[in-house]
Formats: C-alpha cells, sequence, structure tokens
C-alpha cells in the first residue's frame, strides 16, 4: 500500500511539472540552440557545409550600415507607438471607468474588438483602408480637401502608417490593464481631495498619476516588448518596404533567416534581438525604481 | 450643474470618436463584403446598395479555403485542449507546492509571453524537420503552447490564489488525494478561469500566424496564412478578401463578446498581480 502511494505521489509531481519541461523544452532549448548555431556558418541551401566561425557573425552584424539603419528605425517604432498609446489609452480608460456615461456602456461592449481581430485580418483591411486609389482613408481626406497620399509606399508615410495600426490593434490591451489599475485604487485620497477642493486636473495629475504609476509601467513594459514582436503588420502590409524604411529588427531577422536562408547570421540576429529586448526591459525596470 | 451635465457631453463626444475610429474598419470590412464584387472597390464608394452573399459563396466553394478551415479547427481545438489540460497542474505549482526559485520560475513564464517568436523558431523549424513533424498538426499543436501556455498558467494562477486554503484542508482531513482535491475541490471552483483559458488559447491558435506561416505546410494550412495569399492570388478581389476575412474574425469577435468579463479579469490578472 506504501508503494501504490508514493507512486501515484511521484507521478503528481511529475504532472505538476511537466508544463514547465514543455515550456523549456520549446523556448529555452531552442534559444540555446540558435545562440550555439549562430557560431556557425550555416546556410540553408548547403546543408553539408557548416564550419564554425566563432563571433563572426556578430561582428558582421555590428559592422552593418543596414543593421543600425534597422536598430534605429526599430527603436523610433517602438518609442513612437508605446508613447501615443500611453496617451491615447489613459483618456480612453479614464472615460471607460465612468459607468454614468451612455457610451461607457456601449464602448465596453466592443473595445476589445480589435485586439481579438487576427492579425493577419487586421493586415489585409488596413492595406485596403489605406489603397492610394481605392482607400478609404484618401477618400475621406479628399471630401475634406486633402490631397491622396500614397500611404505605404512612400518613404515618409509608411512607417506612420504601420504605427497607425499597431495603435488601433492594441490600445485596447493597454485599456484593459489602465482600467484595472483605475478600479483598484484606493478611495480614500479621492474623497480627500474634493473635500479640498482640487480640480479635476489636479486630482489627476497628483493623485491618479502617481497611484497608478506600477500599472503605467506595467503596461508599457508589456505593450514594448510587444511592439518589438511586431511582425504580421509589417509583413503584409509593406513588407518591410519601400526600401527598407519599415523593416524593424524582427522582420529583419526573418527575412535573412527565411527568405536569404542564412541560418547562422540568422540565429545571431535572433540573438542580438532577444538581448536588446531583455536590455530594454531592464532599463525600464530600472527607471521605474528610481 | 450645468458644467457637470457639459463634461459628460463633452465625454461621451470623445468616447463617440474612440469607439468610430476602433470600429470603423471592422464595419467596414462587413459592409464591403457584402457588396456585388464590382462594386467593391469603386470610388467614389457606393453608400446604398442590395447586399449580396455571394462573395461568401464563392470563397465557401473553393477546396483550400475550406481545407485550411478544417485545419484551422484542429489546430485551434487541439492546442487549447492542451493548453488547458497543462495550465491547471502548472499553477497548482506555482501556488500550492513550496519551493526555492517558485517566484523566479513565475517570472520566466511572464518573460517566454514576452519573447520575440523568431527567438525560437529557427531550431524548432530544423527539429520538426528532422522529427519528420513539419506540415503536421502535431507540430503546429505544440509550437503554439509557447503563445497559449504561459498566459494560461498566469490566469488559472490568479484563479487559485483566490481559492482559501481550508478547503484544501478540510478535504485532507477527509480522506481526499492530491488529484481528488484537484479535480473535486479546486476545479469546481475555478469554472470561470477555464473557459476563459480555454477560448483565449482558443483564439491565439485560431489567429496565429508566424509559426504557421514557417512550419505549417501544403497540408496543414491554416486560414491566416491561406487568406493572406489571397492578395496576390487574387489580385484586387476585395469582395472575396472581405468576406474571407469576416468568416476568420467572425467566431472569434462572437466569442470574445460572450466571455468578456472573465477575459478582462483574466488578462487583467496575467499582467498586474
Amino acid at each position: 500500500l506504501n508503494n501504490t502511494k508514493s507512486w501515484s505521489e511521484k507521478l503528481f509531481y511529475i504532472l505538476i511539472i511537466l508544463p514547465f519541461v514543455v515550456l523549456s523544452f520549446l523556448t529555452l532549448g531552442p534559444f540555446i540552440y540558435s545562440a550555439y548555431r549562430s557560431l556557425f556558418h550555416w546556410v540553408a541551401y548547403d546543408p553539408g557545409n557548416i564550419y564554425f566561425l566563432g563571433l563572426e557573425n556578430y561582428i558582421d552584424i555590428f559592422q552593418s550600415r543596414v543593421f543600425w539603419g534597422i536598430m534605429g528605425r526599430t527603436f523610433y517604432q517602438v518609442s513612437t507607438t508605446i508613447v501615443i498609446q500611453l496617451v491615447l489609452a489613459m483618456i480612453f480608460a479614464l472615460l471607460l471607468n465612468r459607468d454614468e456615461l451612455f457610451m461607457t456602456r456601449l464602448n465596453k461592449k466592443v473595445f476589445l474588438l480589435p485586439m481579438m481581430t487576427a492579425p493577419v485580418v487586421v493586415s489585409l483591411t488596413w492595406k485596403m483602408l489605406l489603397n492610394a486609389d481605392m482607400g478609404m482613408i484618401n477618400y475621406f481626406l479628399n471630401l475634406f480637401g486633402i490631397k491622396s497620399f500614397n500611404w505605404l509606399a512612400s518613404y515618409q508615410l509608411a512607417m506612420p502608417s504601420i504605427i497607425l495600426v499597431d495603435i488601433w490593434r492594441s490600445t485596447p490591451f493597454m485599456v484593459i490593464i489602465l482600467l484595472a489599475g483605475l478600479q483598484s485604487l484606493p478611495k480614500e485620497p479621492f474623497e480627500a481631495a474634493i473635500v479640498d477642493g482640487a480640480k479635476k486636473w489636479q486630482t489627476f495629475r497628483y493623485i491618479t498619476l502617481p497611484l497608478l504609476a506600477p500599472t503605467i509601467f506595467v503596461a508599457l513594459l508589456f505593450r514594448a516588448m510587444d511592439a518589438f514582436r511586431r511582425f504580421e503588420t509589417i509583413f503584409i502590409m509593406t513588407g518591410g518596404g519601400p526600401g527598407r524604411s519599415t523593416e524593424t529588427l524582427n522582420v529583419h531577422t526573418y527575412f535573412q533567416a527565411f527568405e536569404y536562408l542564412k541560418l547562422g547570421y540568422g540565429s545571431a540576429l535572433a540573438v542580438v534581438l532577444v538581448l536588446t529586448m531583455l536590455a530594454i526591459a531592464l532599463l525600464l525596470i530600472r527607471a521605474f525604481r528610481q | 450643474m450645468y458644467n457637470n451635465r457639459l463634461n459628460n457631453i463633452m465625454s461621451n463626444i470623445v468616447e463617440l470618436i474612440f469607439i468610430l475610429f476602433f470600429m470603423f474598419p471592422l464595419l467596414w470590412l462587413l459592409w464591403t463584403s457584402v457588396k456585388e464584387p464590382l462594386l467593391a472597390f469603386q470610388m467614389p464608394p457606393v453608400w446604398i446598395f442590395k447586399p449580396t452573399i455571394k462573395n461568401y459563396l464563392e470563397v465557401l466553394s473553393r477546396g483550400p479555403f475550406l481545407k485550411s478551415l478544417g485545419n484551422t479547427v484542429i489546430v485551434a481545438v487541439g492546442s487549447s485542449l492542451i493548453t488547458t489540460i497543462l495550465a491547471i497542474p502548472g499553477a497548482y505549482l506555482l501556488t500550492r507546492v513550496r519551493f526555492k526559485g517558485r517566484g523566479i520560475l513565475s517570472m520566466w513564464t511572464i518573460v517566454i509571453r514576452m519573447a520575440p517568436p523568431v527567438a525560437f523558431i529557427l531550431a524548432l523549424y530544423t527539429w520538426l524537420r528532422s522529427w519528420g513533424l513539419l506540415d503536421s498538426y502535431l507540430g503546429l499543436i505544440m509550437v503554439y503552447q509557447i503563445i497559449s501556455l504561459p498566459l494560461a498558467i498566469w490566469i488559472i494562477r490568479a484563479f487559485f490564489l483566490q481559492i482559501p486554503y481550508e478547503l484544501e484542508e478540510a478535504a485532507t482531513i477527509d480522506g481526499a488525494n492530491k488529484y481528488q482535491i484537484i479535480i473535486r475541490v479546486m476545479m469546481p471552483l475555478i469554472k470561470p478561469g477555464i473557459v476563459t483559458v480555454l477560448i483565449l488559447s482558443f483564439i491565439n491558435g485560431w489567429n496565429e500566424f508566424f509559426y504557421a506561416l514557417i512550419i505549417s505546410g501544403r497540408n496543414t494550412r491554416t486560414l491566416p496564412v491561406t487568406i493572406q495569399s489571397f492578395v496576390s492570388d487574387t489580385g484586387i478581389e476585395w469582395g472575396n478578401l472581405t468576406s474571407a476575412s469576416i468568416i476568420v474574425v467572425a467566431p472569434v469577435l462572437v466569442f470574445s463578446i460572450l466571455v468578456r468579463k472573465g477575459f478582462i479579469k483574466g488578462l487583467a490578472a496575467g499582467s498586474i498581480k
């Protein structure tokens, strides 16, 4: 009897550890494998010819002008997206927190939908909306007497268009987090502020904002990491173009590995991407602590 | 009083602007999908027309589209079931077993949720190929655990944390073993959490594009990959493209309206607590 009990106990521990074994096997394992392979010359069209290079792939990356251009664009894309998004999401969350408003009751039912829509559909829809000749965006602009733009084919406008779509798609996520934060704030400081006759703006600036800081930080962190990985919008709407004007580090890595089939070089880029994201996350955490 | 009413009107207007911005693309998609194919991209747009389901019939009569609809159902349902089955014991470990490094393990799960897929895909592609699992349902379902399982564990974990420990103690005294405690005591208490996880993982699998683009193939191609190839196949057939898009998003949007509350709670739990 004792034996069967310990046997079932052991099985129990195996079962509760299993999910993490699965996750390690699917993520940690592949990442270590990529990091190892990034030290090799390894191209898909010549699989027999793999040899050790040391850090040469990394040296190639850091000496490449293309790479630094891509880094710059990636940072531009990520920072612009999350800053605009934070402002919009904050306004929206404050409004959604007021249940007495008629529109709030309506909005709460539907505001999640952009986030749930398949990214591919989001990208295709916006590609049609932003179409130069037949798109609705240009049509509306024309109604106001503004001339048409070739949004996705222009060096200046392609990246802002990508950013616009990302804002459209993922602002609801930020709203959810901020709203949850707003609803968990203590009531007392706000009551005290009303007694003291504080103006709405003052209440927001000196009470809501400081109390909400941890939530804002979490929202920014999640969204920054998410913006770094943005793939579908760019891949489908512009394919990284025109030129390389919308090619971010994530998309660049995909192209190097799966279009140009440079697997070793692509692995090195993937490692650089992960380390960059880690560094940004740590910097954000540190900035927040201070 | 007057000031307050003005404020409410302004707030409602701002919310209306938000809702127009967020809903317009989806409404346009629906609207274009029921236009006659030739009307679809006429400029200026035709506002009044007789709706037609021609585009839907055309899309649904295509063999490859139906095949990938079936593929997507199989992969999304399969990965969602496996995610949920794994998430419950995983969350149990994170909430009920004391050990060194539990905090680190929890954090690591979140880190995976934020990691870029491109960091894993090179190795996964190579491995799946050598095991003959490229272009297979099993391969896709396995890989989708990366996107669904971490969040699922966090959501179940948040629900487990709300169960008072005394309930389990009482059950132990009554002679229940650990399996029985999880299945008979804890799981019934967190039904909303389990439903959220099932649906959320289903949606993740249904919408996923990046991994499917690389590791699915002719036999297992899912809808997102298929409709993306519509663009080049059909030139500017907006009618087909929009109706196919509606077929892809409709089930998900209906689901997400149905489970909105549990969903918001789950997502917030996954990121705040």
